[in-house]
């Protein structure tokens, strides 16, 4: 399968982070500040609360734009340096 | 000086699938097949026959009588059942004869090719499926709030043919934010995609020229407060619904636009769409009617510059992204699950995937063009009320 050269592929600069909030672990990169992608692996809502709360609500993960939690890790992550800007 | 060869980017064309998507695949509104009379529909590289029997149900099968290759959708309905014009066999919406009106004894081999059939907030829809299962229970198509209640509008409805080219080109529209500005005249703000699973969601948020022209800031970045804010997911590879808030002035218009397609072959389609709108308290029927034709008529306007685009440019499967596009080759990886075999999907086509594409010199760039036109006494383009594709 053809893979996108500017984003999270075998071998590019993707970085792990972790939720505080549960036990999931994402591959983040950014090209510019407000420029994000993430790639989830196995089941979201098996792993993470907050998809899980919304499935159970009813919702298909895909209607929720974002977990809140992951995104605020994600802020971290990229304040403390843990992600750069690729 | 004179690039060397190698240095030139090359397009890799590829070939369309053979095959077609696996999925729900909408027809078209429920009242066009429920005039107890056989249609055909040109579909999936045959001929079906779809007619709604005395039982309500609306049923699909192959068009082809299996016993001398009569044409069913020329026939008529009869009972549950449709009538071969040629011989009179009857078939049922199961696949199977139902009776051969002059012989006592119906052949044990008397089936033919069913299409699962579903109807959802007045919309008919046909499984297809390369191997031949039956829909899975949790593959399936939302029921609208309100839909059934009355709180929108009836559906205006138009049908768009298109040769010469693969669908999975409307699809690649949910990624493309800059087609928006390009083809649609409209300034996203917000743009960002989730896949999972056999879903597809884009989020945006964007203004029109004439705001942008004024010059006044945008809040590039923000999903909230802008003109118009769209949520469209693909329930599978063809039936995306894009639920809008439209906002003039004081007054939010909600509306959902259904943009949906069948394959006729591997390289055309069928390309439809339709709007339905929230009844506001106060407003007669007439008026929401008038409302609804007038958002679609522009819509429309937009969809056919799409299919221009489209009719013009070559199959690539190795677009050159630049940073500020979207996640293209993503969605394509998403996309692939509907044509390999159910065992073959890989783990990456349906776990979740998120993109937020950056708009800041997008919008910055296009906000300063139509300043400067402005100033310039030019006309500015106007925009289309409707994202998504």
């Amino acid at each position: 399968m053809r893979v996108d050269e500017r984003d999270i592929a075998p071998g590019s600069e993707a970085t792990e982070v972790a939720c505080r909030r549960c036990a999931t672990t994402v591959l983040v990169r950014k090209n510019s500040a407000a420029q994000t992608s993430v790639q989830w692996r196995g089941d979201s809502a098996a792993t993470c609360t907050e998809l899980a709360e919304r499935r159970a609500a009813g919702l298909h993960p895909a209607l929720v734009p974002k977990c809140e939690s992951l995104t605020a890790s994600i802020d971290e992550a990229v304040a403390d340096g843990r992600v750069t800007i690729t | 000086m004179t690039a060397v060869a190698s240095d030139i980017r090359q397009i890799e064309a590829g070939t369309a699938p053979e095959r077609y998507a696996r999925g729900w695949h909408c027809l078209g509104l429920v009242s066009t097949f429920a005039d107890g009379k056989p249609h055909a529909v040109e579909a999936f590289g045959g001929k079906l026959v779809v007619w709604q029997g005395a039982d309500g149900a609306v049923k699909c099968l192959d068009a082809y009588c299996r016993h001398m290759g009569g044409d069913l959708s020329m026939g008529e309905v009869d009972g549950d059942n449709v009538a071969c014009p040629f011989h009179g066999w009857r078939w049922g919406g199961d696949g199977k004869c139902a009776d051969i009106p002059y012989a006592k004894r119906i052949p044990p081999r008397a089936r033919t090719k069913s299409w699962p059939t579903l109807e959802r907030n007045g919309h008919l829809f046909v499984w297809n499926d390369h191997e031949g299962n039956p829909p899975p229970d949790d593959v399936t198509i939302p029921e609208f709030a309100g839909y059934a209640s009355g709180e929108w509008t009836d559906w205006t409805w138009d049908v768009v043919p298109v040769n010469g080219i693969h669908c999975r080109e409307v699809v690649d529209n949910m990624v493309d934010m800059a087609h928006f500005y390009y083809i649609h005249k409209g300034l996203p703000t917000y743009f960002k995609n989730v896949f999972e699973g056999p879903l597809c969601t884009q989020y945006y948020a964007g203004t029109t020229p004439e705001h942008a022209a004024t010059g006044a800031p945008i809040a590039i970045g923000q999903y909230e407060g802008q003109t118009t804010q769209s949520e469209a997911t693909y329930y599978g590879p063809s039936y995306l619904v894009d639920k809008l808030w439209d906002n003039y002035g004081e007054m939010t218009i909600e509306s959902i636009l259904i943009t949906c397609h069948y394959p006729v072959s591997p390289s055309s389609f069928v390309l439809m769409y339709g709007m339905i709108v929230k009844r506001i308290p106060g407003l007669d029927d007439e008026t929401m009617a008038k409302v609804a034709r007038k958002m679609t008529k522009l819509i429309g306007a937009g969809f056919l510059e799409d299919v221009k685009i489209w009719q013009h440019k070559t199959r690539i499967e190795n677009p050159l992204l630049c940073e500020a596009d979207g996640p293209v080759y993503q969605l394509r990886r998403w996309y692939e699950q509907f044509y390999v075999d159910v065992d073959e999907i890989l783990p990456e086509m349906v776990e979740r995937f998120e993109f937020e594409v950056d708009a800041t010199k997008a919008v910055t760039a296009w906000q300063e063009q139509l300043v400067a036109l402005k100033a310039a006494g030019k006309p500015l383009p106007s925009a289309m009320p409707a994202p998504a594709v």
